[in-house]
């Protein structure tokens, strides 16, 4: 982690000293960062950011949370062509890795209204989502529960981006098409961790701008492959068994070739200097994999510097799964039967501890200086069993 | 305390009213709307009829805040927001930043560009005050 973090301030600290020639006009590198700590008391749950990585704080106060270093590289080719590389150390890269790639892109600016992009980008999926990894650009540290649910963050492909000026506001369309990989790292040793392929990703992301009114909604559907191990060897060692009934049911809810879907509402309106925001998702899949509603309302205050915020969120995770019938199956068969309900019906239970929240944030937000922002938030956290105290600070910066 | 709010008020105009848009000799624009300087400096709009525009933004922070108060109708805080959404999502590169002085030297002479000053007598050389519809 400190080699990756040195070999990025290099890089950053070469492109800068070349930049002041004017001829490397054309070219500009910008960076962003946060250095934060988590602490919560519980020392048998561990509280993470998201699930591709199986860090956080577990009894005691841990970096990972928050703390994360950007670097981005733009290159306006033309009037109309440009490109742009992110590159992010972090603890919740979606590779499960240190270091990772965020936008990796090529833009053509067809008209101002409308462009065009090909490569790596962030999936629009909420309001913040774009935009996650820099903290310097919303109120709290960490963002509703529901930022960490989704097992996709970005993907390669194209975007299409339009927008409509209105007399007070806009209307802007994103339309994209793609596919990603990305981990899902378990905090249990008895499940393991696995890797997710997702393709065919398409989605439509919609803004209205209007005065001081945002309304989004944005839809993403994909087909997606989830691969772990031991969950594959259990649902081999049944389908080894040769019973059609129970074949047929892992065919059905088995985790790869699945699709799913998601659905954003979100709104933002700014009076004075308040602000109330909330979002609403919804995950829908017809697999093993549990279905998400999550949503939350927060509002926050601006004094010049200070910023104190409160957010309340819940999120309900619910199981597909329809338990088969042992009615009229010969006794051996009925048997076999029922363990395999018993086993499915944990495996689409699975999850549910990080995935039923009920959440209280209260902090504020202090700038320090144009680039750098002070943050500090409580979070009471009930889950299933567990109700967790988080205590997390941090300062957002960009450069 | 009324006639306090009313000389304030009245300062606030004055001192307002003194960010002027300047455009570079290139330009053959004679006159703008006050909602199309909002979305030029935003980098929403990067042309006027067929005139392909740049903007630059000043260095000098007070100049900068005042701009930005009286021509874009936000606060400092929301741009600067602003320009960190655009610029980490890959939507938008915050405009250059420049002296008044700097604005003389510019080495681009064919290019129209688009920028403000403190009062009249700051006018950088070959540069026009571009009037406000």
């Amino acid at each position: 982690m400190k080699n990756n973090i040195l070999k990025i301030l290099l890089v950053f600290s070469l492109f800068k000293t070349a930049l002041f020639a004017e001829d490397w006009d054309f070219l500009s590198v910008n960076g962003y960062g946060t250095v934060g700590v988590a602490f919560q008391d519980n020392k048998d749950v561990t509280f993470r950011n998201s699930f591709f990585t199986e860090k956080g704080s577990k009894g005691k106060a841990s970096f990972a949370n928050y703390s994360a270093l950007g670097l981005q590289l733009d290159a306006k080719v033309t009037h109309k062509l440009s490109f742009t590389v992110q590159a992010i150390a972090s603890k919740n890269n979606s590779n499960g890795k240190n270091l990772d790639a965020e936008w990796a892109n090529a833009k053509y600016q067809v008209t101002d209204a409308f462009d065009i992009k090909v490569g790596l980008m962030r999936l629009p999926t909420f309001m913040n989502s774009d935009i996650l990894n820099v903290g310097y650009s919303y109120e709290m540290l960490r963002l509703p529960d529901m930022y960490g649910l989704v097992s996709i963050s970005k993907y390669q492909g194209i975007e299409l981006f339009h927008r409509a000026d209105l007399e007070n506001g806009s209307l802007s369309s994103t339309f994209l098409y793609g596919q990603t990989n990305s981990k899902y790292m378990s905090t249990n040793n008895n499940v393991g961790d696995a890797t997710i392929h997702a393709e065919n990703i398409y989605g439509l992301a919609v803004k209205l701008l209007y005065n001081d009114l945002t309304l989004r909604t944005s839809y993403f559907s994909t087909t997606l492959d989830l691969n772990n191990q031991r969950t594959e060897g259990v649902l081999g060692q049944f389908n080894a068994l040769n019973i059609p009934i129970i074949s047929n049911t892992i065919e059905k809810y088995k985790y790869q070739n699945q699709r799913i879907s998601y659905l954003n509402l979100g709104a933002k309106y700014e009076f004075e200097n308040a602000y109330v925001s909330g979002e609403y998702i919804s995950a829908d899949t017809d697999s093993f994999m549990p279905d998400i509603n999550s949503w939350y309302i927060g509002s926050g205050y601006n004094f010049d510097e200070w910023t104190p915020f409160v957010t309340y969120s819940k999120t309900k995770s619910s199981s597909n799964y329809s338990p088969m019938s042992v009615e009229g199956m010969p006794m051996q068969v009925a048997g076999a039967i029922m363990g395999a309900n018993q086993v499915f019906s944990m495996m689409a239970g699975g999850g549910k501890y990080e995935l039923n929240l009920e959440t209280v944030s209260l902090g504020f937000r202090y700038d320090i200086a144009d680039n750098a922002v002070f943050k500090f938030q409580y979070d009471e956290q009930k889950r299933v069993n567990d109700s967790l105290h988080i205590f997390s600070s941090g300062i957002n910066f960009v450069f | 305390m009324k006639k306090f709010i009313i000389l304030t008020i009245v300062f606030l105009t004055f001192a307002n009213a003194n960010v002027q848009i300047v455009t570079s000799k290139a330009c053959k624009l004679e006159s703008i709307s006050k909602s199309d300087i909002k979305k030029l400096f935003m980098l929403k709009k990067t042309e006027i009829g067929k005139e392909k525009i740049k903007v630059i933004d000043s260095t000098n922070k007070k100049l900068y805040n005042d701009f930005i108060v009286t021509y874009l109708n936000k606060s400092v805080r929301k741009i600067k927001t602003y320009w960190v959404r655009m610029l980490f999502t890959g939507k938008k590169i915050p405009p250059k930043k420049l002296s008044t002085e700097e604005l003389t030297t510019l080495a681009d002479k064919e290019s129209c560009y688009f920028a403000y000053v403190a009062k009249e007598k700051d006018m950088p050389k070959d540069w026009k005050i571009i009037k406000i519809k």
